[in-house]
């Protein structure tokens, strides 16, 4: 049975939470995925005119409309196969500032991710008085790097539920980690 | 339905953990849904599965707990600390140890707040609260051990819980009006009656003060780079929730910490200084942080953040700078279309596109005097953007929501008429006032959408402004508080008085009526400043940031009044308002006064206008802690004035009133660290004047002050030596005079015992000035206070000590003893003894002395002492103090040296050795042993005279040597192969004090006959007067005597032979030897 409750957290809650949601879900780990933005973009036609959704838009609608508007581009861009992946995980993206769950680790995928997550928690002002550790991972919003993140999450997240003193030792696992993937992180620790 | 008492039992013959734990969910689940009554059978049933070796049973009794207390803290406190308690002293694991103080954390606050809700408090209150001062107490002394890193922070997390519990809200949260939910999160000590029997407010504000000093310390020296993270958050949300308690030492810890960024990772590096950046980002928009503001904002940037954030006031040349970015934004063409709007808003928008954004605001305050007193929904959000009108991404929505306003206000017309009159007005030779209305500039096209504007004063001459200003004043307060309008409202009257005085600066007559805002607004201030006293402070704030702004253009002078950099300058310190002049003396330099020049010239109107107002807050203030209107204009205001310090220098010198001029020292130092140098200076010069309950509160916060500043600490201790040192010197001739004219002062008793050292008898017999000791208590009385909290700076005492008079050291011996009594352990005694001045050894003696009379000094302090003594560093009086506690050993091989001590000293070890000195502790030595060793004691001319003392001392003791001990020492005696010098003294001085004793006493002078005493020269001459002395059966002794003997009996007194032979001849029967009876009668 896991130890602990992590949550991935990326900006819209479609392609690297939701890779690393998958990755750690295969791996039998207690895990939940959500985005930090305002809402849930997809790319579209163009850089500059993505394709807009509400969080809580099931990924089976965003599916549809986007066979229905143009499924050729988005087959081809990826977005169709990663909202089917999307579609067997969960039902629709969610948004973390919504969120009434808690975790003992919170792994973002962006710098902007972790300051939302930490805003985020800051104006809760719940009572209930729990240590969460608040870990970012850069990765890249592209299907390549979310998949490579998502493993090296997953080594993450493996290190840390191998200990029994997960505060204690949270600092000396980041370090490792950042050593083994050279990859740039930050961590912090909230109570809420 | 199951009852609690079924699944209770079922809990408790369960062996399986799982089903044991589903069924104390289920009595969880009926006592929380009050599905059955909740008592404390049922309670503590629960709880005392605490002890169950499972570790899910014993978190689902802490999460029980918190559930409890939430709901019925009232029946579920006491069983639930006792179960905590409990918890504790059975050393749990780390994981429960951490939940167990996260639900201590969480129950705090319920508790708290029942017990401060109680209008009566019962003993249940009391036994409650006693219980959480006992688990807050253990929990905060776990840290410094090496605990686990979850408990640790969970510990900090505890703490800031508590401080934040038992600290009062600070005002701008009170005046923000917290929702529901966050005043049930925030609850706080404010709703704390002040006359609570069982609570002091003070007491728990001072403890929370303490506890933020407590992680301002874990954040100087942290353990590891997660505990620094989180104890930056946690002081970081201390400082925004209660910002005019700790908002500066925070800002001040967090500078600190980054100027020297400990050692760690570079991730963890880059983590924390991204925390600190946000926090730093939070806290800045705080007033409190304005003294921060440059350092807050050159650390965010050397963190490459951007500047972004509004402070409360904009640094000179910052406004400029915001403008022409602003215009040039102006003038850019626009991308986005503005938002579609009403036809007549889009008229009055097309109006006011163009204009000015300072302009339109000043539409805005002019016609604020016509609006009226209940505003309408969309007011607060027109005024909020115009608050912002120096932020250009705040200009176009300003333009569209003020049309919006003014519409609903009905306003519309008085805007058209401004406008109009904007684009009439021809003469443009007219008064070169600040912008106020514009008038196009010649040769610009007047169509032009981006006309550049001259600028002149809005002419308002058919408005009754004075009874709407009126008006607008009366009903500040009476706007409801979740409109925000009120808070919006202040800001603008007072931007609207600082206008006025602009209008009175340029003398424009068209605008006299202005001249009236200002006479209503101080009247309405003079009249009730409690009620308006935002109002006030917005008033100065306008003032100071309009000064701000003009310095820029006008005034070169750099403001020197009060804030004299940001160093101290106790080196240049106290004032000269006491009686001798300290700067003649090392204190030269740091006694001057602080430099009082004129004013800057740009500050002159922002500080008539707080003079004016701690004019009227100074007439008003009394001597009650909860006067919070004084301490805001000290503590909220952007300058604080002279006359502010006139003021707190008027409350320290009155006894009503001092507490709270020191209190207001007290918060100006740790607040402001602008004005601490001043504050500082001001305080400590207080601590040397005479009047003594003055000196005392001044004392008091300066404990205050070393307890939570390490730096304020070094300047008050220096200044505290430096003003001890000068009592090294010959007191000035003033003091002389004084002297000379009184004689009588009163001489500490603590004295006699220096009287007799003879460096301090010299230096008194010399005929020289002497220190007066009213001067000697003034200048060493911030020195003992220190002392009581540290008595380890008493260390600095020992040298000054031996420096100085005799008088002074009475003085001293005098202060010294309150600080001892303090001591709370003997440990200090064992640092002083080492390298003390040799002259010095008296104090100690005396301080040893007085700490051993009412407790007995531990082993440590006696080992030290013996060790000493030993070494002969010491004479044997040091011995004394701690006498009762020596191995009768040491005692007695101490004696010979002891009975060499003057006999005021002899008097007293005497007294600790054979009295019962401490309840319950028997002396060490019996009183036949010691008179026994006595005995041991050789007779030499160095010993004689005080082994006479001590043996003529012992049988002034009556109640310790009684006559069964004096019969016992003198049988021994006796006894003993070779009779000791002291023996026949002793016997006389027996029958002295206990007639009584007088047969046995023959017995033992015809035991002594049988033991050769006429051998014995030094005793046997006594031994003839003693027998002589006891009539009949001492003749019958002598004359058992052999006739050698007692012929040189005859020979020490002519008397003696015939008392003898008539005695022989009375009694002719008696069987005396033939030879006797021939030599007595002989004659």
């Amino acid at each position: 049975m896991p130890k602990y409750r992590f949550a991935v957290v990326c900006s819209s809650n479609q392609n690297r939470s939701m890779d690393a949601h998958s990755t750690l879900r295969k791996h039998g780990y207690n895990v939940e995925s959500f985005g930090s933005g305002v809402c849930v973009k997809l790319p579209g036609k163009s850089i500059d005119k993505p394709v807009i959704y509400e969080f809580g838009t099931p990924y089976s609608l965003m599916y549809n409309e986007l066979v229905n508007t143009d499924k050729n581009l988005y087959q081809t861009n990826g977005v169709l196969n990663m909202l089917e992946r999307n579609m067997k995980i969960k039902d629709h993206p969610e948004r973390f500032q919504t969120t009434n769950l808690q975790f003992d680790v919170i792994i973002t995928c962006e710098e902007r991710v972790f300051d939302q997550v930490i805003q985020a928690i800051d104006e809760w002002q719940t009572d209930h008085l729990e240590i969460v550790h608040i870990v970012n991972v850069d990765i890249k919003d592209n299907f390549h790097d979310a998949f490579k993140g998502s493993q090296h999450i997953l080594e993450l997240c493996q290190m840390i539920e191998k200990t029994d003193d997960l505060d204690g030792n949270m600092e000396s696992i980041l370090k490792k980690f950042a050593q083994t993937r050279k990859r740039k992180i930050l961590h912090s620790v909230a109570f809420y | 339905m199951t009852s609690v008492h079924v699944a209770l039992a079922q809990a408790h013959k369960s062996t399986d953990t799982t089903q044991r734990l589903h069924n104390l969910k289920i009595v969880e689940a009926i006592l929380l849904e009050q599905k059955q009554e909740v008592t404390l059978n049922n309670i503590e049933s629960v709880l005392l599965f605490y002890t169950d070796s499972e570790n899910s049973l014993q978190l689902f009794v802490l999460s029980f707990i918190e559930k409890l207390c939430s709901l019925y803290v009232e029946v579920a406190c006491i069983p639930a600390l006792q179960t905590l308690l409990k918890f504790y002293n059975t050393h749990p694991s780390p994981v429960l140890q951490k939940r167990a103080i996260l639900t201590l954390c969480s129950i705090y606050k319920p508790i708290f707040q029942w017990i401060s809700a109680s209008a009566k408090v019962a003993a249940v209150h009391r036994k409650a609260w006693e219980l959480l001062c006992v688990l807050r107490d253990r929990i905060v002394h776990l840290i410094p051990s090496s605990v686990p890193e979850a408990v640790r922070l969970s510990i900090y997390k505890y703490i800031q819980r508590v401080i934040l519990v038992q600290t009062p809200v600070s005002f701008e949260v009170r005046d923000r009006g917290a929702s529901q939910t966050e005043d049930n999160l925030n609850f706080n000590v404010s709703t704390l009656p002040y006359d609570h029997s069982l609570l002091s407010r003070a007491d728990l504000v001072t403890e929370a003060n303490s506890y933020v000093s407590l992680l301002i310390n874990y954040l100087r020296n942290p353990v590891s780079a997660t505990s620094l993270i989180v104890l930056t958050n946690l002081l970081s949300e201390i400082a925004r929730k209660r910002p005019d308690y700790y908002l500066p030492r925070v800002l001040q810890s967090l500078i600190r910490l980054c100027q020297a960024f400990p050692a760690f990772q570079p991730y963890q590096l880059v983590s924390l200084k991204k925390q600190i950046k946000v926090h730093f980002m939070a806290l800045r928009s705080v007033p409190l942080a304005k003294d921060f503001y440059s350092q807050i904002s050159a650390i965010i940037e050397s963190f490459g953040g951007n500047k972004a954030g509004k402070p409360l006031y904009l640094e000179p040349g910052a406004r400029e700078k915001r403008l022409r970015e602003e215009s040039s934004e102006r003038l850019r063409p626009k991308r986005t279309k503005p938002a579609t709007t009403s036809g007549s808003s889009a008229q009055l928008l097309m109006r006011l596109d163009g204009l000015p954004h300072h302009v339109i605001v000043d539409l805005l305050l002019a016609h604020l005097a016509r609006l009226p007193t209940s505003m309408p929904a969309s007011f607060p959000q027109i005024m909020t953007v115009a608050q912002l009108y120096t932020i250009s991404s705040a200009t176009h929505k300003t333009e569209r929501a003020f049309s919006n306003g003014v519409q609903t206000s009905n306003l519309k017309t008085h805007i058209d008429l401004n406008l109009k009159c904007v684009q009439n007005v021809e003469d443009s030779s007219g008064p070169a006032g600040p912008a106020r209305v514009l008038e196009p500039a010649t040769g610009a096209d007047p169509k032009s959408k981006h006309t550049p504007f001259k600028v002149k004063p809005v002419p308002l001459k058919n408005c009754d402004k004075l009874a709407a200003f009126s008006r607008l004043l009366d009903s500040e307060n009476d706007l409801f508080l979740q409109s925000g309008a009120r808070k919006i409202r202040r800001a603008l009257l007072a931007k609207l008085a600082q206008v006025q005085q602009v209008f009175e600066k340029y003398k424009d007559p068209a605008h006299s009526d202005f001249n009236d805002f200002t006479v209503l607004l101080r009247d309405v201030l003079t009249k009730d400043i409690r009620k308006h006293q935002t109002l006030a402070v917005a008033w100065l704030y306008e003032e100071y940031t309009s000064a701000m702004h003009k310095r820029r253009f006008g005034d070169k002078e750099i403001p020197t009044a009060l804030c004299a950099g940001s160093g101290f300058a106790i080196e240049e310190a106290p004032t000269n308002s006491f009686k001798v002049d300290i700067n003649t003396t090392d204190l030269e330099g740091a006694a001057g006064q602080m430099s009082r020049g004129a004013p800057p010239q740009y500050l002159e109107r922002y500080l008539a206008c707080y003079d004016f107002i701690v004019k009227i807050v100074k007439g008003i203030v009394n001597n009650e802690h909860r006067e919070t209107l004084f301490r805001r204009f000290l503590l909220e205001v952007p300058e604080v004035s002279i006359e502010a310090f006139k003021a707190i220098e008027e409350f320290c010198n009155d006894e009503y009133r001092a507490k709270f001029g020191f209190e207001s020292l007290y918060e100006l130092v740790l607040y402001r660290p602008r004005y601490r140098a001043y504050s500082l200076n001001t305080l400590l010069a207080f601590t040397i004047i005479e009047k003594k309950l003055i000196r005392s509160l001044s004392g008091q916060v300066c404990v205050r002050l070393c307890a939570i500043d390490g730096d304020i600490k070094a300047k008050i201790c220096n200044f505290a030596m430096k003003c001890l040192r000068y009592l090294e010197r010959e007191p000035p001739d003033d003091v002389q005079e004084e002297r000379s004219a009184d004689d009588s002062v009163e001489q500490p008793s603590a004295g006699d015992a220096i009287s007799t050292d003879p460096s301090t008898q010299e230096s008194a017999d010399r005929p020289s000035k002497r220190w007066p000791l009213e001067s000697v208590q003034a200048y060493s009385s911030l020195f003992f206070a220190l002392c009581m909290e540290t008595p380890e700076f008493l260390k600095s005492l020992l040298p000054v000590y031996a420096q100085v008079k005799s008088e002074v050291q009475r003085g001293f011996l005098q202060a010294v003893t309150p600080v001892v009594l303090n001591f709370h352990s003997d440990a200090i005694f064992q640092k002083l003894f080492q390298n003390a001045p040799e002259n010095s050894y008296q104090l100690l003696l005396f301080m040893l002395e007085i700490y051993t009379k009412h407790e007995p000094p531990s082993e440590a302090l006696v080992d030290c002492i013996q060790e000493l003594y030993a070494r002969q560093k010491y004479p044997a009086d040091i011995l004394i103090p701690v006498i009762t506690k020596l191995p009768k050993k040491d005692i007695l091989s101490a004696l010979p040296k002891l009975v060499l001590l003057r006999e005021k000293a002899t008097l007293k070890w005497m007294s600790y050795l054979l009295e019962r000195r401490y309840e319950g502790v028997a002396p060490p030595i019996s009183p036949t042993d010691f008179l026994l060793a006595v005995h041991d004691i050789s007779v030499t001319q160095l010993t004689r005279d005080g082994l006479r003392y001590v043996h003529s001392h012992c049988f002034e003791m009556r109640s310790v040597f009684t006559q069964e001990v004096l019969a016992n020492v003198i049988q021994r005696l006796v006894d003993r192969s070779t009779l000791p010098n002291l023996l026949m003294p002793t016997i006389i001085k027996a029958l002295l004090t206990w007639p009584s004793l007088s047969n046995f006493v023959v017995n033992v002078l015809r035991r002594m006959v049988s033991k050769s005493i006429w051998q014995y020269t030094s005793l046997y001459k006594s031994f003839v007067k003693t027998c002589f002395k006891m009539g009949q059966s001492g003749y019958n002794i002598l004359l058992e005597l052999p006739p050698r003997a007692l012929e040189s009996a005859f020979s020490l007194h002519s008397d003696y032979r015939r008392t003898l032979a008539a005695y022989l001849e009375l009694h002719p029967t008696l069987n005396v030897p033939e030879s006797t009876k021939k030599l007595v009668l002989e004659s």
